[in-house]
């Protein structure tokens, strides 16, 4: 009986998407020691958000899952990054 | 006249034999569109507070700087990663249980919480190392600190704490998906429990992905 979608990951995929997660840690700490001065925090904001897609998408299953969660993930992620946007409209020109 | 209520009543516990043979209630999807929709509104919860630290971050940048150097980014870094693997072990866990693998589900299930405890152990350790300096909300030291560095550490203690709290959540959560592996309530054929109890997980994972660079490695 199908209920909902079920995708069997193997654990090589898992191991391997861990060694990447790792590589991301060790590239954020590593370029935290240099100084990109305005830049910095874009820089640690990029590699977070490659993590937390990798991690979204194989730990959490997106890929595999129906349309509607990612549609939805994106979504959640886009309010978000308004309110930052709107936020910032309202402190940096007041 | 007479037979009409034999053949209603036949036709009932035809009804409820047949519920009882082929209609589960269950719904899988439902129970994972529930969990996820749980999830957005920790990410907006967690989101209201990152928003906050880019505010004050913005206004006071030198400050923040400065009080960011006294954090333990060897601990922050070390629980990035216990966090990480752990992530790991969660989602094979679900592997190893459509595999049919019990014994293994069970296993990994284990180290996910030992990590776990691992994790608070190094948080106990990093926040009684700060409050052996006297830095903790409402000590006489934090009251003398400049305006951005007193922000920084309430925000530090805030998010950092409302996260150990959701590991603990999550390990309780997690404890309460072991034994119902154990116990065969959650199996090959029905471990929705088991995917939403990993997505939580996942979930403290994600924001500490976050927590990580903009509280231990600004330099």
């Amino acid at each position: 009986m199908s209920n909902g979608k079920h995708h069997i990951t193997d654990y090589k995929t898992y191991a391997w998407v861990l060694v990447i997660l790792l590589f991301f840690t060790a590239l954020t700490v590593f370029v935290s020691w240099f100084d990109f001065k305005a830049l910095t925090i874009a820089v640690a904001l990029i590699i977070a958000s490659i993590k937390v897609t990798i991690v979204l998408t194989y730990f959490m299953h997106l890929k595999y899952d129906y349309l509607v969660f990612r549609l939805m993930v994106s979504m959640v992620f886009l309010l978000i990054a308004l309110v930052f946007v709107i936020t910032f409209f309202d402190y940096l020109f007041r | 006249m007479r037979q009409q209520p034999k053949t209603s009543n036949q036709k009932l516990e035809t009804i409820m034999n047949h519920s009882i043979t082929h209609t589960e209630h269950r719904d899988d999807l439902g129970a994972k569109m529930g969990m996820w929709l749980f999830i957005f509104t920790e990410l907006l919860l967690f989101g209201g507070l990152f928003i906050v630290y880019a505010v004050y971050r913005s206004q006071y940048p030198d400050d923040f700087q400065i009080a960011a150097t006294q954090l333990n980014t060897f601990i922050g870094t070390l629980n990035t990663i216990i966090l990480l693997v752990s992530s790991m072990t969660v989602a094979m866990s679900i592997t190893a249980l459509q595999k049919g693998n019990k014994k293994l589900t069970i296993y990994l299930l284990g180290i996910t919480i030992l990590f776990a405890i691992i994790f608070l152990v190094n948080k106990y350790f990093e926040w009684g190392a700060k409050f052996h300096h006297h830095l903790y909300p409402g000590s006489e030291l934090m009251l003398t600190l400049k305006r951005g560095e007193l922000l920084f550490f309430s925000l530090y203690y805030f998010m950092t704490g409302l996260h150990a709290l959701h590991i603990v959540v999550g390990m309780v959560i997690l404890i309460v998906v072991l034994l119902k592996v154990k116990s065969g309530k959650i199996n090959n054929t029905d471990f929705v429990l088991l995917e939403n109890g990993g997505l939580y997980w996942h979930l403290v994972d994600l924001i500490w992905i976050f927590l990580f660079p903009l509280l231990y490695l600004i330099t």
